[in-house]
């Protein structure tokens, strides 16, 4: 093989199942080449007869499927189909397009390989797959993922320059090729059903044969344009449906998330720039009132801070205190039993309570940014007492958010892969490196707390001064990691710096307006990223929820939800501890729940209808899930909250506030869980269910215990919550 | 297969009320055998001598140690050999097929019957 031919050769495997005997040699061949273990099965029920195992797993790359249909023509009245189950090796894959650490490649020459050492276990590639191919080992410790890698590790072994000390021919080294380099399925297959060759003279031996035999073939080679075209490619008797392929499309996956992802890098730059832009006419036209009428609110703008004094070990911190040790003993137990061992994740369900839970997390942290946004960017400076209480609930979560994902990944040591490789357009990827930055823009805003808590004047001077540096450096960061494009890099960094350096503290009294700014372009950019995290599973989520459009949906519905959570938990302060409910503040909150409700519902629904999706949306599957998210999460909150009124009412914005939350809540739950039709592992037949175990609930529940812990002890040990007023001076 | 199994047409397994996964018992003239059903439209009756004769199937490749074990067939099949080559007799003979309440499943052991 020549240079230039290899270069256009794709590597490709004909399966002929009207060839196919059933005998299973691929299965048995697949099995040593790869050196998997045997796996102890049982007799398949549910008219599986002899396909053994029922599906595909980490220690089966390929299996043959036993297909009986009834054909009255047929001798006995039956027609038997075996088909072999493997992966397609797409020309595009999602599996490789998930990836954040690329550890799922597609080489140029077709197969889609795996590199252990690369993967973080994260089993994103376990959902994204149309067919289920990727599988993990959940038995293991350190679970790798698993799959076909159309045995690259044989076809790229170079031809034996002699043969018994003679050289070898053009024949013998034809007759090589042909018998060695080939897959060792195609190799071990008595009845030539298997062919592998380049894919072009695979397709036109495919076309020839349905040409020849009409009478014995249908017309459709499976696999020339599904998702895009794949290079396993089939060829039966019976219509494809007929023995369990899946009608996945012809858009190639990747394409389902690649614009949201692609639109991230210059996103970045347009949302700040905005912001900037926003921040810097209403800072001139407040200046310009201050000149006109001397600042009179400047006391209410900025109220005082100070540590509550309350007993910090009250039952309830004790009930707390106890959940954390649970939470801690499940912590242990996840990493002593392994993934498999402790949690009931499986390859139908690689996903499960942890993911939902970092989605809700994530969600309805996300007060943190549009409170700090609200406040600095837009001004509201009435809203200024919220501000330090709705970073540290940020912080909190966000950090309680990154502690879960080390426990959800397989192979969290890898980590630190997801700085050395650069995938193309991995949600995933963008996610990692959008929160961990956000965390680490979260906790400068928290600092000055601390520093002023306990006097460091040197560190605060620092802060005050690099702050906004820090910001444009990590937000070039995130744009190159995003691009990998210099150009891309350079114009966030001028642009940034010129902000940092525009926007620069020049009175004792500085707006940290930089890092207010840096959290709504990150939150922006993850929000909707977690969306764009499920455009790869169009074939799997529900219609009422998916949709190309999902990340801005997820973006709306974080602030809707971030800002009510702010509300709730402001009113379980006040109440708590007895403090005074700031009526008109929360009020104000709840009057940007309302907008961001409204305009996320009015989005979401207008998609819907401009795609069609609306009128069978509440008879479908799962259509209650919807009427519920949509009325009481939607529509009755937004009607609690519409009339200044009705908000200035503690009861109906505590209602009002907590519905939205449940409703953004059930939307993350849905879309993880309740309107997911997993279908487990190929051949899609045997879906397991899912309940998690108390180590899964342990790790979430022991987390949230925390945070609500830790929330209780930084308000008692730091200037968090604003001073209250004595009784006589209000 | 991943064990042994009795093959039974959908006529005989009606009949029986049994289906694919039950246990049964297959027994012959020298011995009996516990295993699962499989239902399957595959088995078809023969015309023999224009009676109807019912046929079920077993594969024989399971024994009393490694990893697959489970009940051999050899225990209902007839004992007797080709003198020549040595070959078994025979690949068929007259069974019984019972539908068993609870499996008693055996772990080791021929415990071979022969009468």
């Amino acid at each position: 093989v020549t240079e230039s031919a290899s270069s256009t050769f794709i590597k490709t495997t004909l399966v002929d199942t009207t060839k196919c005997i059933g005998c299973r040699a691929c299965q048995v061949a697949c099995k040593q080449w790869n050196d998997r273990e045997g796996e102890q099965t049982q007799l398949q029920l549910g008219g599986l007869d002899f396909q053994n195992p029922a599906t595909l797993s980490s220690n089966t790359y390929t299996l043959i499927s036993f297909h009986e249909l009834i054909n009255e023509n047929a001798p006995g009245g039956l027609n038997y189909v075996f088909t072999m189950r493997r992966c397609m090796h797409c020309l595009e894959p999602a599996c490789a397009s998930a990836c954040p650490t690329t550890a799922l490649t597609s080489l140029a020459d077709g197969p889609v390989t795996y590199d252990a050492d690369k993967c973080i276990g994260c089993r994103y590639c376990e959902w994204a797959c149309p067919w289920g191919v990727p599988t993990a080992e959940w038995d293991s410790l350190a679970p790798k993922i698993q799959k076909c890698t159309h045995c690259t590790d044989r076809s790229d072994q170079p031809a034996p320059l002699a043969f018994n000390g003679q050289p070898l021919s053009g024949e013998e080294n034809n007759r090589f090729l042909a018998n060695i380099v080939v897959p060792a399925c195609v190799k071990a297959c008595p009845a030539d059903a298997l062919r592998f060759g380049n894919r072009e003279e695979i397709l036109s031996e495919a076309r020839g044969r349905i040409s020849k035999h009409p009478e014995k073939y249908v017309d459709h080679i499976y696999g020339e344009k599904e998702a895009g075209g794949t290079t396993v490619l089939y060829l039966a008797s019976v219509p494809f449906e007929k023995i369990g392929f899946p009608d996945v499309g012809n858009k190639a996956y990747p394409g389902f998330s690649s614009l949201a992802l692609h639109a991230v890098p210059p996103a970045v730059m347009a949302v700040g720039a905005l912001l900037a832009g926003v921040y810097a006419f209403l800072k001139r036209r407040a200046s310009v009132l201050v000149n006109q009428q001397v600042a009179t609110s400047s006391a209410l703008d900025h109220p005082e801070f100070a540590p509550i004094q309350t007993k910090l070990l009250t039952p309830f911190n004790w009930v707390l205190l106890a959940l954390i040790v649970f939470g801690a003993i499940s912590l242990v137990a996840r990493f002593a039993l392994g993934l498999g061992g402790s949690t009931h994740l499986s390859d139908t369900y690689a996903w499960g309570l942890w993911i939902v839970f970092d989605l809700v997390w994530i969600a309805v942290a996300a007060g943190a940014f549009a409170t700090a946004g609200v406040i600095y960017v837009f001004q509201r400076k009435d809203l200024y007492s919220m501000g330090r209480s709705a970073v540290l609930m940020g912080l909190l979560s966000y950090s309680f958010v990154m502690i879960t994902l080390v426990a959800d990944l397989g192979l969290p040591w890898h980590f630190y892969q997801l700085g050395l490789q650069a995938p193309e357009q991995s949600a995933m990827f963008e996610v990692s490196w959008c929160v961990g930055l956000y965390v680490t823009v979260l906790l400068m805003e928290f600092l000055p707390v601390p520093l002023e808590q306990w006097g460091l004047k040197r560190a605060m001077e620092i802060w005050q001064r690099w702050s906004g540096a820090y910001v444009a450096f990590a937000v070039t960061l995130f744009v190159y990691l995003l691009s990998r494009n210099v150009v891309y890099a350079a114009l966030t960094a001028v642009l940034f710096s010129f902000m940092a350096w525009a926007f620069r503290s020049k009175g004792k009294k500085a707006d940290p307006i930089m890092l207010a700014i840096a959290a709504v372009t990150l939150s922006t950019m993850h929000q909707s990223s977690l969306g764009s995290l499920f455009l790869l599973m169009p074939d799997k989520l529900g219609p009422q929820w998916w949709s190309p459009v999902m990340p801005i949906s997820f973006f709306l519905s974080s602030i809707a939800a971030g800002t009510a959570l702010i509300i709730v938990v402001e009113m379980w302060i006040a109440k708590a501890w007895n403090r005074q409910l700031r009526v008109t503040q929360l009020a104000a909150m709840g009057e940007i729940t309302f907008w961001s409700l409204l305009v996320y519902l009015v989005f979401r629904l207008g998609d819907m209808v401009v795609r069609g999706r609306l009128a069978d949306a509440f008879s479908r599957d799962h259509g209650m899930l919807f009427v519920a998210e949509i009325i009481l999460g939607g529509v009755l909150p937004i009607a609690l909250l519409a009339r200044a009124s009705l908000r200035s009412r503690p009861t109906v914005l505590f209602l009002g506030a907590l519905l939205t939350v449940a409703g953004v809540v059930l939307n993350r739950v849905d879309v993880v869980l309740l309107a997911m039709n997993l279908k487990g592992p190929m051949p899609q037949i045997a879906p397991a269910s899912y309940s998690p175990t108390v180590f899964e609930w342990g790790v979430s529940v022991g987390l949230i215990a925390a945070s609500i812990f830790l929330f209780g002890l930084g308000v008692r040990l730091m200037p968090i919550l604003p001073k209250e007023k004595l009784a006589e001076e209000y | 297969v991943p064990e042994p199994v009795v093959e039974i047409p959908e006529g005989l397994a009606k009949k029986l009320s049994v289906k694919t996964g039950d246990w049964v018992k297959v027994t012959s003239a020298r011995g009996e055998v516990q295993v699962k059903a499989l239902v399957t439209p595959r088995m078809q009756p023969l015309k023999v001598d224009g009676r109807e004769v019912t046929v079920v199937w077993m594969p024989y490749n399971w024994g009393f140690k490694g990893l697959s074990k489970g009940s051999s067939v050899n225990h209902v099949t007839i004992d007797a050999g080709d003198p020549g080559a040595g070959t078994q007799e025979t690949k068929a003979c007259l069974v019984n097929v019972v539908k068993m309440d609870h499996a008693v499943v055996k772990t080791s052991g021929v415990g071979g019957l022969r009468s």
